[in-house]
């Protein structure tokens, strides 16, 4: 068949990469084939002495067959492109708590919960500075009045880094 | 029955003592505020307040644990249906229909359903505990750990089923479920698997930061992206609360048979309660004639596992208190609640402290129509929670969880692992992959290869232990039946 001048080269269909099934089989293969690598390292022993890698390699090779099973059938009957990640609101929540987890020990409780509300509330467009101050004050307060006061949890309030 | 009689109305008595009744009120009350908070599930709340009962005469003490204890799980099941977060891995099931219902307006109608179930469930197993207790009992002697195993396989096949989607899916993640739990220490061996030389991970993941970041996180950032997608009626009146009149006639069903299957599950020690919800759950789908239909908001799918539930908990109590075998961990916190006092659960329990035992058999009654009565009006205030914008909700939310996970074991790394399977939770929201059963493999895949080791170790290797025994073999048989099932339905079904 010959093409005209301006017309480009056909390139082939990689939607079905998208695909839901496809993806998933996928990484499940991938997370059975890593499983299925740490778990080399312990003693398996046999069916009738089982030894602590015995298990995470029997599961190992199982989920790999299901995902090898979901790769087929994603790619034989497509159901529907994976859905699209929402990267702000992904990358907001992630932070907010990777900021917790930083703040906690190193700076007390109530520092560690404002920081949390405001980088949480990053994931929507800024429209209530005010309130989210106010939000972030209340949370404070309840958590220390929940977990501190009530609950008896051990864990400082405030403390400066040194 | 005359003995009987003698004995309710003994404890009766005791249980309707003024302190015992007001420590009742606060227990139950304090458990379902405790158990609402996203993170703080029913064993913590109890081991929290137990320092309060070592102060309390004996009967009142664990009549206020065990108000605790119930009103936690009731609690948990508000979470799951407000906020799609499950309070305690057995509320993971409820989060299914019970937030779909939410979603739909229904969420008042999904909470008066549930405090009803769980008072028909607590109530069930109650009726269990007084009239089957030395039966069930003997059941647990029956269970050796062949049975244990075939059982938690028929629970996880069956767990596989109760997703929405490809059966295949369901199956996968029950088997990332249970190499999750595969990391941490080996019970039998001693050797630690997976940790990759993080010292937080010796003793394993922690459930409630797999289930905080699987259900909890990933929903957020899901939600965040559509909010305003809830439907919340201005002010909730009894009316609202009220299902449908064909939903009310076909509700004693999935009541009588979550209840049922709560009070042999709830008996048996190991993880029960959660086994009780899932499998009433995925037994309701199986007899439905619209199975499709579990997942978008039917009401079966909430009455039996929270009935299932309730009576699980009420008969957990059978094998601590009369064979001194606690079942689970909150158990166990009320064995040894006992013991502080002097009281040894066991055999003995029943002659030497029958005023305790009947007591607390008759306090379970009032706790639970305490938890009713607290609960209904409480509904309207629950709901109005939804009425809160998301931008105001999901950061509280996000803060909870947070620190509710932290307060558990006071280590940041639960807190990274709640925000890796947050990640890990949205990627499988985006693949349409469920978390229920990856929770059920997590919960029972250390308690299976335990039992699956003991049993050839006992059996010495013969394999026959698993087919043998009439209770493993037929267990077995139903297993593979299900399995059968699944796997000749994906075979043969085309894409819709």
């Amino acid at each position: 068949m010959r093409r005209s001048i301006g017309q480009k080269r056909p390139r082939p269909d990689f939607t079905i990469l998208k695909a839901q099934n496809v993806i998933g089989g996928g990484l499940l293969v991938l997370l059975a084939a890593a499983s299925y690598l740490e778990a080399q390292r312990y003693t398996i022993g046999t069916a009738f002495r089982m030894g602590p890698g015995y298990l995470p390699v029997a599961l190992s090779l199982v989920l790999g067959g299901l995902g090898v099973l979901l790769l087929i059938s994603g790619v034989r009957f497509p159901v529907a492109p994976a859905a699209r990640p929402a990267w702000r609101s992904l990358l907001a929540i992630c932070m907010s708590i990777a900021v917790f987890a930083l703040l906690i020990r190193s700076a007390g409780l109530l520092p560690a919960i404002v920081a949390t509300t405001f980088t949480a509330s990053l994931a929507e467009p800024l429209r209530h500075f005010g309130r989210i101050c106010l939000l972030a004050i209340f949370l404070a307060g309840l958590s220390w009045l929940i977990f501190v006061e009530i609950l008896g949890l051990p864990i400082s309030i405030a403390r400066w880094p040194l | 029955m005359n003995e009987l009689a003698t004995n309710l109305s003994a404890g009766f008595v005791v249980a309707f003592g003024l302190a015992n009744l007001m420590y009742c009120f606060g227990g139950v009350f304090l458990g379902t505020l405790i158990g609402v908070l996203p993170g703080v599930g029913s064993l913590a709340a109890v081991s929290m307040l137990m320092p309060l009962s070592f102060y309390l005469p004996p009967d009142t003490a664990i009549i206020m644990l065990a108000g605790v204890y119930y009103g936690a799980e009731y609690g948990g099941s508000t979470a799951a249906i407000l906020l799609n977060l499950p309070g305690t891995p057995s509320s993971a099931v409820t989060c299914l229909d019970g937030n779909a219902m939410a979603k739909q307006g229904r969420a008042a109608v999904a909470l008066f359903v549930t405090t009803i179930a769980s008072f028909a469930g607590g109530t069930f197993g109650i009726v269990m505990l007084i009239l089957l207790a030395p039966w069930l009992a003997q059941l647990t002697y029956a269970f050796g750990p062949a049975e244990y195993f075939t059982m938690m396989l028929l629970g996880l096949v069956g767990s596989a089923t109760i997703t929405r989607g490809s059966p295949i899916k369901g199956l996968a993640m029950v088997t990332v479920g249970l190499l999750l739990g595969c990391v941490g220490t080996d019970v039998t061996s001693g050797a630690t698997r997976f940790t990759f030389g993080v010292t937080a991970l010796i003793d394993g993941i922690n459930i409630v930061a797999i289930a905080m970041g699987l259900f909890g996180v990933a929903e957020v950032i899901a939600s965040i992206a559509d909010s305003g997608k809830h439907h919340v009626k201005e002010k909730v009146r009894l009316r609202d609360m009220l299902p449908e009149r064909e939903e009310v006639r076909m509700l004693p069903r999935p009541f009588l048979r979550g209840a049922t299957i709560g009070s042999i599950f709830g008996a048996l020690p190991g993880a029960g309660q959660t086994l009780a919800a899932f499998m009433a759950y995925s037994t309701e789908k199986q007899i439905s004639r619209h199975p499709e239909r579990f997942g978008t908001g039917v009401i079966e799918g909430i009455a039996a596992p929270e009935t299932a539930n309730n009576s699980a908990v009420q008969s957990a109590f059978i094998p601590t208190l009369i064979l001194g075998v606690p079942g689970s961990a909150t158990m166990a916190l009320m064995m040894g609640a006992l013991m502080v006092h002097g009281i040894a659960p066991g055999p003995s329990l029943m002659e030497q402290n029958a005023d305790v035992f009947w007591g607390l058999v008759a306090s379970f009654w009032i706790g639970n129509i305490l938890l009713l009565v607290l609960n209904i009006p409480l509904i309207s205030l629950w709901v109005a929670l939804l009425r809160v914008p998301y931008v105001y909700l999901y950061p509280a939310i996000i803060c909870l969880i947070c620190i509710g996970v932290f307060s558990l074991q006071g280590n940041t790394t639960d807190v990274l692992l709640v925000l890796g399977f947050g990640l890990i939770g949205y990627a499988m929201r985006l693949l349409d992959f469920e978390p229920a059963p990856l929770i059920v493999g997590f919960v029972l895949g250390p308690l299976m290869e335990e039992n699956l080791r003991r049993a050839m170790l006992l059996s010495r290797g013969d394999p026959a232990v698993f087919i043998e025994p009439p209770i493993s073999a037929g267990l077995l048989v139903v297993t593979v039946a299900i399995l059968g099932w699944v796997l000749w339905g994906f075979f043969t079904k085309r894409s819709a």
